[in-house]
Order: structure tokens, then sequence, then C-alpha cells
């Protein structure tokens, strides 16, 4: 049973639950060994604050498990990396898609049997729709999605060139 | 303090290859591997902690060199995980040892003074 103030073993694990970068199942697990470890350690006699000592700082534990340790790009955080580079990449498509349906709007002539087709432009202005014109809000559309797409990239590169702090021994 | 830490990332690295070299012999538990590193070791690696030995089977796990089980334990009233080796992990082992040998006996060749 435990209330109040948690143990020495509960509050390092949860130190190091809030540190881990890992997708849910994988954090899970890793908890699940940590307790183990302090299971292990009280089967041998040794109390929790032995072991929290011989484990370090939670953080540094966290990025030892999770590959931060070995620097940005590598280990385990690989797969949120490649997931980050992926955005840029979705919004420039997407950018490019509106852009090219702009241009497409606009240059698109009807055939020239088509019923109803003039050969001149007609007065007649439509008004009073709900929905706004196609040909004027893609290409905001599509300069604002490049726009994202360039600031995602920008963020993503400086992310990458930033090196990795190392734990300044955050010991608790 | 440069020489702090090369030393540290040379224990690092052959504690991988030792910690290998043990679940090969026998399937075991983590507190149980770093006994026996504390008890063969101790004197020359310095106190093997969890903080250090918990990571790499977690990487050795995630590399597929090794397979867990979990089975419960009376002892300590929950679950233990049970490392062995996978024929991965074996031809890694077989590798590292045969490139460790080599290079060691490289190594030894000039600290003795034949280069």
């Amino acid at each position: 049973m435990r209330c109040g103030t948690p143990d020495p073993e509960e509050r390092y694990i949860r130190r190091v639950g809030r540190a881990l970068r890992l997708p849910r199942r994988q954090k899970a697990a890793a908890l699940r060994d940590l307790r183990e470890a302090f299971a292990s350690a009280r089967e041998h006699g040794e109390p929790a604050e032995r072991v929290v000592d011989r484990l370090g700082p939670p953080k540094a534990y966290a990025a030892a498990i999770d590959g931060r340790e070995e620097g940005a790009g590598t280990g385990r955080n690989g797969s949120r990396e490649k997931g980050a580079a992926v955005l840029p990449a979705l919004l420039a498509a997407a950018a490019a898609s509106c852009l090219l349906a702009a241009w497409v709007l606009r240059h698109s002539t009807p055939p020239a049997d088509a019923i109803g087709y003039a050969e001149q432009m007609t007065g007649m202005v439509v008004t009073g729709g709900i929905f706004p014109d196609a040909r004027a809000v893609l290409p905001c559309l599509g300069g604002l999605l490049a726009a994202s797409a360039g600031l995602a990239a920008v963020v993503l590169l400086r992310r990458r060139n930033k090196k990795p702090k190392k734990d300044k021994g955050e010991r608790e | 303090m440069a020489q702090e830490n090369y030393i540290r990332q040379f224990k690092k690295g052959s504690l991988e290859l030792i910690l290998l070299r043990l679940i090969a012999r026998k399937e075991s538990y983590g507190y149980e591997l770093l006994a026996a590193l504390n008890q063969n070791g101790g004197e020359g690696f310095g106190h093997a902690r969890e903080g250090t030995v918990y990571p790499i089977l977690y990487r050795l796990e995630h590399a597929g060199l090794v397979r867990c089980r979990l089975a419960s334990s009376e002892a300590n009233g929950g679950l233990k995980k049970y490392y062995s080796l996978t024929p991965e992990g074996r031809k890694s082992l077989d590798e590292m040892t045969a490139f460790w040998r080599e290079y060691t006996a490289y190594v030894n060749r000039f600290l003795d003074g034949a280069g």
C-alpha cells in the first residue's frame, strides 16, 4: 500500500516514465524491466535507495534506454526522426497539389462544341454562394501550405544540426 | 578527463560482448547478469550498475540479438525477464569475439614494443 509521499522506487520509475521518449508499448516494457530491477534487488535484501543510486539520474537512464544518448537520428529515436521528416514532404506535396489545381482551373477552357459555350466572356457574376471561389482560394491555400512546408523543413534541419545535450547529472 | 571518457566508452563497448557471452552460457535475468559481472570482473571493470547493464540489454533485445521470456517469480512476487541468445546474437558474438582477439593481439604487439 503506497499512499502520501511516493517511495524512492515509485518516484524514480515515475520520473523515468516522464522522460522516456518511446511508443506506449515500448515504454511500458521498459518500465516493467525497471520494476523488475527493484524487485530483484529487494529479493537480495538491497534497499531501493541503493538501486536508485546505481541506476543513475532518471533522465540519463531514460536517454540510455530510448537511444538519445547515442545522438540524434540513431537508436530507437530513428523512427520518430523519420516521422518528423515526412511532415515537410507531406505539406510540400499538398501545396503543389493546390497550386496545380489552381493553375488547371485558371487555364482550362470548355470544349468548343460544349452546350452553352460562349466565344466571349460573359458579364454575369454569380454571387451569394456559400462556397468560396476555388480559383481564389486554391492559390492562397497552396501558398500557405508551401510556407508551412518551408517552416517545417527549417525546424527539422535546425533540430538535426543541434547537438544532443548531455544530462547534467540530475541526481534526484 | 578525456582519458576517463575514453576508458568509459571502452568499457561500455566490451560490456556488450561480455553480456552476450554470459547470456550464451546460460539463460539469465538482469540481476543475475549484474551479479555475474560483479563476481567475475568487478575489480577490472568497476562495479557494474543497473544503469549501465539494463540499457545494453534493452539495446541487444531491440537489435534482435537476444530474445526474452517472462517467467513468474515467487521470490520477488512478480515476473522475471530471462534473456537468451538468438541465432543472430550467436553470430554477432562469434564475430565480436574474433574481432576482439585479433584487435587486442594487434594492439598488444605495439604495446609490447614490436612496432
